[in-house]
C-alpha cells in the first residue's frame, strides 16, 4: 500500500516537473515604467520574456487593411540571442523581427545589461519608419542558495512521538522561495514535497536570512516510528521563478546544503513493561 | 357700284400685299447672339472632337440700317464646313440651341440657305477627324424688300478655319506613394497627385478622396496647367503631347491637391485614394455639350505613414 502511494506520488511529481519545464506559469509583465519596475531582475540562465504594445494609430491602419503590422529590431547588449517566446529561434530579417514578444536566455555573467528594440511600420507602399528606441535594464542576479543552519553540519532531531519540526535554514536571493524537498522514510523511497518560504519583503541578496524554517508537519512523518531523512532537491526564489524555462533555473549542487540531509527520528515508545523482578527470597 | 366695288378689290391687294412683305419680315429676323464669342476675329478656332460648337456672324450694317427703313428685309445665311479644299463634310448645321435651321421656299429663300446668322455644328467623327483642319464658311445673302430671294444680293464668302483635337486625357504615371516618415498631418498638409495630362491647358480635373476607406473629400473641380499660347502651327503637336504635372508632398506647385488634415482616432494617418472623375481643357469646355475627358488610369493612392512611437519594453514583474 506504502510502495502504490509512493509510487503515485513520484510520477506525479515527474508529470509536474515536465509540465512546469516548459511553462513556468501564468507570467504577469509590468511596464518599465511602472515605479520599481524600471530595472528587470533576473536570474542567470533564465529564459525571459519581453514585449512591447505596438503603436496604436498603426494597430488601427493594420486592423482596417492599411499598412502592414510593423516589426522590431530587438537586440540586447552583451549579445544574447533573441528568440521567440515558446523559446525557439527568432528569424530576423534585416535585423527586424516580426513579433512584439521575445524571450532570451540570460547569459552566466553577473551584472547590468539591457535590451533595446525600435518599432519600425512596415507601410503598403514605400520605406517604413523607425520609431525611437525604448531600453530596459537588466540585472543579472546569482541563483538563491540554501542551506541548514548553521551549515556544515549533519542534523538530527529526535522525539518519542510524531509531532511537527522547524529546521532552521540560510537562504540567499529574493523571497519567498519555492523549497522542493524529499522524505525519505527508512531508506524506502523518497517523497518528494514542495514549500513556499518566506515573502516579498525578504530581499536579502547574496547576504543570507537564516531565520527562516522548513517545517515539517506530522502529516509528512505519518509512517510511524522510524528515520525521516528531509533532503533539500531544489531551491528557486522570485526572480528566478520569473524564467519562462524552470529547466535552467535547477539549483546547482552547490546552491543546496553541503551536508544534505537533516535526519529526524520517532523513536519507540515501550508500551509492554514487564513487571519488575527481584532475587527469590525463599 | 362698280366704282365702290373696284376700290374695295384694291385695297384689298394693298392689304394683301403689306401682308405679304410683313410676313418675308417675320420669317427672317436675325437672332440675338447667345454665344460668347472671340473679339478677336483673326485666330484660328481649335475644337474638340464630338463637341458641338456655336458660329455666329455679323450680319452686314447697312444692310441692317435699311432693313429699318423698310428698304430690305433680313438676310439669309449660307453656312458650309468644307475640308480646306472646300468640299463639303456633309455636316448639317443646328440653332445654338441645338434645333433645326429654318430654310424660307422659294420664292423667299433658296436651298443651303438659312434665316440664321448663329449657328452650331457637331464636330464628330466620321465626318472629321482628329489632327485636322477644316473650315467654316458662310455667305451673307441680302433679300430686298418684296421679299424675293432671288432679287437679292449674294456677298463674299468668309472662312474660318477649324482645328480638330482631341479630348484631353489625364493619366496617373504612379499607382501609389507614399509621404515621408513622420509627415503629422496634424496642421493639415496639401500633397500634389502627380499626374501627365494632354490637350491644351489649363486642365480643369474632377475628383474625389476618400480616407481609409470611407468618403473624406468631394473635391471641387481643380484646375491644373497654364494656357501654353498654342498658335496654328503648334496645336496639333501641342494638344497630343503629354504635359507632365509633377506633384510632391512637399512642393505645392502642380497636380492635384489632396489636404491630409489630422484628427480621428489615425490622427490623419493613413490611406487616402484619389480618383479622378473627368477632366476638360482649355479647348473641350468651348463645347456646348459635355465633352468628358479620356481617363487613362483613374486611381492614385498616398499613405501617410506614422512614425511609431515605441512603447516601453514590458517584463515579468520583480515584485
Amino acid at each position: 500500500m506504502v510502495v502504490k502511494r509512493t509510487i503515485f506520488i513520484l510520477v506525479l511529481f515527474i508529470f509536474l516537473t515536465v509540465l512546469g519545464m516548459k511553462n513556468a506559469g501564468a507570467q504577469s509583465y509590468v511596464l518599465s515604467t511602472v515605479s520599481g519596475e524600471g530595472i528587470d531582475s533576473v536570474t542567470v540562465r533564465s529564459r525571459m520574456g519581453y514585449r512591447i504594445t505596438p503603436d496604436s494609430i498603426i494597430v488601427s491602419l493594420v486592423e482596417v487593411g492599411i499598412m502592414n503590422p510593423s516589426i522590431y529590431n530587438w537586440s540586447f547588449s552583451d549579445g544574447t540571442t533573441v528568440l521567440n517566446p515558446d523559446g525557439s529561434t527568432a528569424i530576423a530579417v534585416g535585423g527586424f523581427y516580426a513579433d512584439t514578444a521575445i524571450s532570451a536566455v540570460i547569459g552566466n555573467t553577473l551584472g547590468i545589461i539591457s535590451v533595446s528594440v525600435a518599432e519600425q511600420s512596415v507601410p503598403m507602399a514605400g520605406t517604413g519608419c523607425t520609431g525611437g528606441t525604448q531600453t530596459l535594464l537588466i540585472q543579472v542576479l546569482p541563483r538563491p542558495t540554501i542551506y541548514y543552519f548553521p551549515p556544515g553540519l549533519l542534523q538530527a532531531k529526535g522525539a518519542c512521538a510524531v509531532e511537527n519540526y522547524s529546521l532552521p535554514l540560510s537562504l540567499s536571493g529574493y523571497g519567498p522561495w519555492s523549497v522542493d524537498y524529499t522524505i525519505t522514510f527508512n531508506a524506502g523511497a523518497p517523497v518528494a514535497y514542495n514549500q513556499v518560504i518566506g515573502s516579498v519583503g525578504n530581499n536579502v541578496g547574496t547576504t543570507p536570512i537564516n531565520s527562516l524554517t522548513l517545517d515539517i508537519d506530522t502529516t509528512q512523518l505519518a509512517n510511524g516510528v522510524g528515520t525521516y531523512l528531509v533532503q533539500i532537491t531544489n531551491v528557486r526564489d522570485r526572480i528566478s521563478l520569473k524564467s519562462l524555462d524552470s529547466t535552467l533555473i535547477q539549483a546547482h549542487p552547490a546552491d543546496l546544503p553541503t551536508v544534505d540531509s537533516f535526519m529526524l527520528y520517532v523513536y519507540p515508545t515501550p508500551v509492554n513493561i514487564n513487571t519488575i523482578k527481584h532475587i527469590k527470597n525463599w | 357700284m362698280k366704282i365702290m366695288k373696284k376700290t374695295t378689290i384694291f385695297r384689298k391687294m394693298a392689304i394683301t400685299a403689306m401682308f405679304v412683305i410683313a410676313s418675308v419680315g417675320t420669317f427672317a429676323q436675325y437672332v440675338v447672339q447667345q454665344g460668347t464669342y472671340d473679339a478677336s476675329l483673326i485666330t484660328s478656332d481649335y475644337v474638340t472632337i464630338g463637341s458641338t460648337m456655336p458660329y455666329y456672324v455679323a450680319p452686314d450694317a447697312s444692310i441692317q440700317a435699311l432693313i429699318g427703313l423698310g428698304a430690305m428685309t433680313f438676310s439669309q445665311f449660307e453656312w458650309q464646313m468644307t475640308t480646306m479644299g472646300s468640299v463639303s463634310l456633309g455636316i448639317t448645321p443646328l440653332t445654338y440651341a441645338g434645333g433645326a435651321l429654318t430654310t424660307l421656299a422659294a420664292p423667299n429663300g433658296a436651298v443651303g440657305y438659312f434665316t440664321q446668322n448663329e449657328i452650331s455644328v457637331p464636330w464628330s467623327s466620321p465626318q472629321v477627324a482628329v489632327g485636322t483642319e477644316y473650315e467654316v464658311q458662310v455667305q451673307e445673302h441680302s433679300v430686298p424688300a418684296s421679299g424675293i430671294f432671288a432679287e437679292g444680293c449674294p456677298g463674299t464668302t468668309t472662312v474660318r478655319d477649324i482645328f480638330v483635337i482631341a479630348a484631353p486625357t489625364i493619366t496617373i504615371p504612379v499607382a501609389q506613394n507614399a509621404m515621408a516618415c513622420g509627415s503629422i498631418p496634424a496642421a493639415g498638409l496639401t500633397f500634389y497627385v502627380p499626374v501627365t495630362v494632354t490637350g491644351i491647358g489649363p486642365w480643369t480635373v474632377t475628383y474625389s478622396v476618400t480616407y481609409n476607406g470611407a468618403p473624406y473629400l468631394a473635391a471641387a473641380p481643380n484646375s491644373v496647367g497654364v494656357a501654353p499660347g498654342e498658335t496654328d502651327a503648334t496645336v496639333f503637336a501641342v494638344a497630343s503631347t503629354p504635359t507632365v504635372l509633377a506633384g510632391t508632398p512637399t512642393a505645392a506647385t502642380a497636380g492635384l491637391p489632396v489636404v491630409i488634415n489630422g484628427g480621428g482616432a489615425t490622427n490623419g494617418y493613413g490611406m487616402y485614394v484619389v480618383t479622378v472623375t473627368n477632366i476638360t481643357d482649355e479647348i473641350s469646355r468651348k463645347s456646348l455639350d459635355a465633352i468628358p475627358g479620356t481617363l487613362v488610369s483613374t486611381t492614385y493612392t498616398i499613405y501617410v505613414n506614422p512614425t511609431p512611437a515605441t512603447n516601453p519594453i514590458q517584463h515579468e514583474i520583480n515584485n
